[in-house]
């Protein structure tokens, strides 16, 4: 648990510090100092404006080494209390600025490892595929077994895979992919922490908006239903593409 | 069997509520409806009007100037319950609780209409409770002594999207899933396309279909009049809400016809295609 990446960033700070960003804010933990008092302050500062309803927060916990049990208190104060829909957790200070969004490989690549490691970690404990296996993906997954309806919300940091529909007016915001096994109507987000190689597939693949990390793609207005066949969206090129799903051959 | 027999309270008493999330879908007129066919079945049934400060369910009965206390009332304790149920002038066994004009939704908490559900159960066959619209206190309060639900949707895409919302809801109050009742659905829109069938609604709401009422004329006369539609041999809406009572009882009845009523000249229409 302990950080990769803390040295090689600016030298961490022993003030908390929260700088906004454009999806939400990037909070700085000090690196030293005792983590209950800084949560306080933390909900103390933040809570009276309300400014997280609904936005996106990364903390970085500057080279602490957290437990599950304090990543849990984290993500009880950032996404319960103060209402925040998504949390990303980075143990270190990212070598480029908060949050590229650029289309470019590069900061791209940087961003994805961003999102997914702090997460990888607890649970891939332990249950790590030993070298030279399939290059597994260990992100934590959420499996809905029920249709999402109208008015509900499913958030998740990591994959979210739903054995249902997702209907008109339901929002899926998973930071990984998102898989629908059914009909999807509503709205989904896939790496909503910013990671551009996320995807959206669907048995049915028609939302009336979808959105891959900071791309927003809307069903054009009275076009043609989509066909019955299962699909999946991307982000290439900084543009949103659907195409049919074929089961990736050769890896 | 002989434990049933045995029983006070009849087996099949159930305490259901007609809720739709949207207004004006119809399920007041639903409400009267089902209720008034099944005491037309021989079935002992109330009506409580849940709608707190819109009371409209009297006036679709009829029986507005006989009101002399209230759902509040009771739950007040300013009135004994047997004295505030108003009895139909065409069934005796066919009651309405009516809803306070005066007071809002925060008169009664869902613990008090779990109470006077309870009690209600234990006298009549069905209880039948008329949600008012939206997903707040109203909606809270109608849905807290329910035992199952009836969705009333029209064909339309924000009908249906309130719906959905509230078949959302009423799983997170662990109710057995809801049955659907279609409201003003009319065949030949859906026939030129130009309105949302069936297996599409069925298709984004996923539960058992209770019924499908046509749109029909005959009901904002009857409603108007204070005389339930389906009380009438005439009417095609009555003739589904008939249908829908006797589901409710647990009768098999195959879902009526609705392109009959569309006769030669809705045929011949639809040969030529014209659209008006």
């Amino acid at each position: 648990m302990a950080s990769q990446e803390g040295s090689s960033g600016s030298p961490p700070t022993d003030s908390l510090r929260v700088i906004p960003t454009r999806s939400g804010v990037r909070v700085h933990l000090p690196a030293r100092g005792d983590l209950d008092g800084v949560l306080a302050q933390l909900e103390a500062r933040l809570a009276p404006e309300d400014a997280l309803r609904g936005r996106a927060v990364t903390v970085d916990v500057a080279g602490r080494s957290l437990d599950v049990a304090r990543l849990r208190e984290i993500e009880t104060l950032i996404l319960d209390r103060l209402g925040a829909s998504l949390l990303q957790v980075v143990e270190g200070r990212a070598p480029a600025g908060p949050r590229p969004r650029t289309d470019g490989a590069g900061p791209a690549r940087s961003v994805r490892r961003q999102g997914r490691r702090p997460v990888e970690e607890p649970a891939g404990r332990g249950a790590s595929p030993s070298n030279g296996a399939l290059p597994l993906d260990m992100t934590p997954t959420l499996l809905v077994r029920r249709t999402v309806r109208s008015g509900q919300r499913v958030r998740f940091n990591g994959h979210v895979v739903v054995l249902g529909d997702v209907n008109p007016g339901a929002e899926i915001v998973a930071s990984g992919d998102i898989i629908v096994m059914g009909t999807l109507r509503g709205v989904a987000h896939a790496g909503a922490t910013g990671a551009p190689d996320a995807q959206v597939a669907a048995l049915r693949l028609q939302p009336g908006q979808l959105r891959v990390g900071s791309v927003i793609g809307r069903a054009p207005d009275g076009g043609p239903q989509r066909p019955s066949v299962p699909e999946v969206a991307r982000v290439r090129d900084g543009v949103l593409v659907v195409e049919r799903f074929l089961a990736p051959g050769g890896e | 069997m002989a434990e049933a027999a045995a029983s006070t309270q009849p087996e099949s008493s159930q305490v259901i509520v007609v809720t739709s999330g949207k207004g004006g879908v119809g399920k007041t007129t639903t409400s009267a409806n089902i209720g008034a066919a099944l005491a037309s079945l021989g079935k002992s049934v109330v009506l409580i009007d849940a709608d707190i400060g819109l009371r409209n369910l009297d006036v679709v009965m009829g029986l507005e100037n006989r009101i002399v206390y209230h759902l509040v009332d009771v739950v007040e304790g300013y009135c004994r319950l047997s004295q505030a149920l108003i009895k139909d002038k065409r069934f005796d066994n066919l009651c309405l609780l009516p809803a306070a004009q005066t007071k809002d939704k925060t008169a009664v908490t869902p613990e008090q209409m779990r109470q006077l559900c309870k009690d209600l159960k234990r006298e009549f066959d069905f209880v039948l409770v008329d949600s008012p619209a939206g997903i707040e206190q109203g909606f809270k309060n109608a849905v807290a002594g329910a035992d199952r639900a009836i969705i009333v949707a029209t064909p339309e895409v924000s009908s249906v999207r309130d719906a959905d919302r509230i078949i959302g809801l009423l799983e997170a109050e662990s109710m057995p899933a809801p049955k659907l009742v279609v409201n003003r659905i009319r065949p030949a829109m859906v026939r030129r396309g130009d309105m949302m069938d069936i297996s599409d609604i069925l298709d984004i709401l996923a539960i058992d279909l209770l019924g499908v009422v046509p749109d029909d004329e005959s009901i904002v006369v009857s409603t108007n009049r204070g005389e339930p539609a389906a009380l009438s041999s005439a009417s095609r809406a009555g003739q589904a809400y008939r249908n829908i009572a006797r589901r409710l009882t647990g009768e098999q009845v195959p879902f009526m016809n609705l392109e009959d009523g569309a006769g030669l000249f809705g045929r011949l229409r639809r040969l030529f295609g014209t659209a008006h």
